[in-house]
């Protein structure tokens, strides 16, 4: 099988809203929604338009998790995601008509659009997450 | 029509470094190691399977905040396969990762276990039943 990357993961105080942000934001598609067993967390499978997955959950209350707070500050370690998109204009102008903060501008420079864009539920709160746009 | 992942990215101060464990650890390719406009030095990595996984250093002018390896709100980890969980455990802590959770026999699922990657990261070993 080898050590195929499988999914991420984002964690939410609402993970049906988060994943409903995403299906309407990227077009994932949910594949399943339950509440697991060993945690009591609400545990959204969602997948992107390759099959690739995301999960989306909530704290694992049953076993006592107690999450630490979330950053979309550049910062080291697994920092973000990307999406591709086909017009790098019109998606920055859609998404942030759903009010989400846009960091710096499109690298035009080698012809490649590349950005930072932040995007959660709460963009304003903690509970964000950092995700890049990528088109060509 | 759904958008597809283009990559994850991981930030490191020796992102060169950094993608070399990967390499070892879980078999990823460096196709590319350059220093871009912004002053960042960027590894473009191949994982097997097919994702892109970024790695690159600090750009100019940018603080960059400590990763955090811990269970938090938002993006907080990636998962990767195991055919055989407990020797990719071992195997792992050899290579500086140390077991942060797990095993867990997940009810109807997968045994999982979390370990603590370079620069803090948050990575779920999967071995999938």
């Amino acid at each position: 099988m080898g050590h195929i990357v499988n999914h991420v993961h984002l964690k939410s105080e609402d993970p049906g809203k988060t994943a409903d942000w995403f299906v309407k934001a990227f077009g994932l598609e949910i594949r399943s929604d339950d509440v697991r067993e060993a945690g009591g967390d609400r545990f959204l499978r969602c997948y992107d338009g390759n099959g690739f997955n995301i999960n989306i959950s909530g704290q694992r209350d049953k076993l006592g998790e107690k999450l630490d707070a979330a950053s979309a500050e550049p910062r080291f370690g697994l920092e973000h995601f990307g999406f591709d998109v086909d017009d790098m204009d019109s998606e920055l102008e859609r998404l942030t008509g759903t009010r989400r903060r846009v960091e710096g501008r499109p690298d035009r420079r080698r012809r490649r659009f590349e950005d930072r864009f932040y995007l959660g539920p709460r963009p304003d709160s903690d509970r964000a997450y950092s995700a890049a746009l990528a088109g060509n | 029509m759904a958008f597809e992942i283009n990559h994850i990215h991981l930030k490191a101060p020796d992102p060169r470094r950094t993608a070399e464990w990967y390499v070892e650890a879980f078999g990823f390719e460096i196709l590319s190691d350059t220093v871009r406009s912004f002053g960042d030095r960027r590894l473009n990595c191949q994982s097997p399977g097919g994702l892109i996984v970024n790695i690159s250093s600090a750009r100019d002018g940018e603080e960059m905040a400590d990763g955090d390896a811990g269970s938090h709100w938002g993006l907080e980890h990636f998962g990767v396969n195991s055919d055989d969980l407990q020797a990719d455990i071992e195997r792992l802590a050899a290579l500086g990762a140390p077991l942060l959770e797990g095993p867990i026999d997940v009810p109807g699922g997968n045994l999982i276990a979390f370990v603590q990657g370079p620069d803090d990261v948050r990575i779920e070993v999967v071995q999938q039943r």
